[in-house]
């Protein structure tokens, strides 16, 4: 396995640790845990989305590149 | 006569990989099963405690070292393709900004590890467990016939609380110091691996990532530094040495990615 694909593989697990912090948030501000869990479970969505467009943005720039094994 | 080492820039065909990288695999497989074996320790200890505490770690803290972790190992991989593009100005700037992102990572726990060490737990004689911060020296603790403590607030725990904690002690509203005689104590330490089964695999486990990252550093140290001669003679050469160190910051970080919910969330 190459860098590029470890890369890729590393950006998968880390849209599901913000998947899932976000839903540690979230379920922590209904449990009454205070209303920056909110902030903090809607914040880690958007970041899960946006690793999402980085992931997508690494694979065509290296594709672009030729460093396609 | 000088003979070449085969297979340090191109892939052997038997394998498709070059030498390297086959290394890199092995020393990776038997990392994951060093660590594995850690994880597994905690999940049977944690499953086998009548008590396991929660929310004791500095969610803002682990949450913001994630991300610093997690920028460097983007930093790694844009060294790795500037490269790979024979961009080694560029190469310079990703990987020292990834040499950065480690010492910051590094800081941070430092400190961490030093917030554990002043706090304190107490165990009276009748098992109840008062955690919070000494109000005199360790040194002044030891000698006394009376610990004076102020207790940790009730919502020490809370995501908020934390958060204010990284900025500096937060007010301790209601709370007073406690002046608690030794013979009402059963026991009584810092927060160090001795005080409990979790604080022992909390800084076991993260005593050991972070023993890791050193070694990261010191070797994406010498390629940022000295190793990065060998861009003039064979740069090529070089790209490869670099993802070797790549696949080893990535596999490191990867670790944490599952260490921060296994200790900090759950």
């Amino acid at each position: 396995m190459s860098l590029r694909q470890f890369h890729l593989l590393f950006v998968t697990i880390v849209t599901g640790l913000f998947l899932g912090l976000g839903g540690w948030a979230l379920k922590g501000y209904y449990d009454h845990q205070g209303g920056l869990l909110a902030w903090l479970g809607a914040g880690s969505l958007a970041v899960a989305l946006l690793v999402v467009v980085y992931g997508a943005w690494f694979l065509r720039k290296t594709r672009r590149m030729g460093l396609v094994e | 006569m000088e003979m070449e080492i085969p297979y340090t820039v191109t892939a052997r065909p038997d394998t498709g990989a070059y030498n390297a990288k086959i290394g890199i695999w092995l020393f990776l497989a038997s990392e994951v099963m060093l660590f594995g074996g850690l994880f597994s320790a905690y999940i049977f200890l944690r499953l086998g405690a009548t008590h396991w505490p929660h929310h004791l770690l500095n969610v803002p803290m682990g949450l913001f070292n994630t991300f610093v972790l997690i920028t460097s190992s983007i930093t790694m991989v844009m060294a790795w393709t500037a490269l790979k593009m024979r961009q080694f100005q560029s190469y310079r700037r990703w990987l020292g900004a990834t040499l950065v992102c480690g010492v910051v990572f590094l800081g941070v726990k430092s400190m961490e590890y030093k917030d554990k060490f002043h706090h304190y737990g107490v165990i009276l004689n009748n098992g109840q467990e008062i955690t919070g911060h000494l109000e005199m020296s360790p040194a002044e603790a030891r000698k006394s016939q009376t610990l004076r403590i102020l207790p940790d607030a009730e919502d020490s725990g809370s995501f908020g609380h934390q958060l204010q904690s990284v900025f500096g002690r937060p007010a301790a509203g209601e709370e007073k110091v406690l002046e608690i005689p030794k013979s009402d104590i059963q026991w009584w330490s810092n927060f160090t691996p001795r005080y409990s089964t979790y604080l022992a695999t909390y800084f076991t486990m993260t005593g050991l990532h972070g023993l890791h990252i050193i070694g990261g550093l010191v070797v994406l140290g010498f390629f940022w530094g000295p190793g990065a001669k060998l861009y003039r003679t064979n740069p090529e050469h070089l790209a490869n040495r670099v993802e070797v160190a790549g696949l080893f910051w990535h596999f490191v970080d990867l670790v944490w990615i599952f260490l921060f919910p296994t200790l900090y969330l759950f």
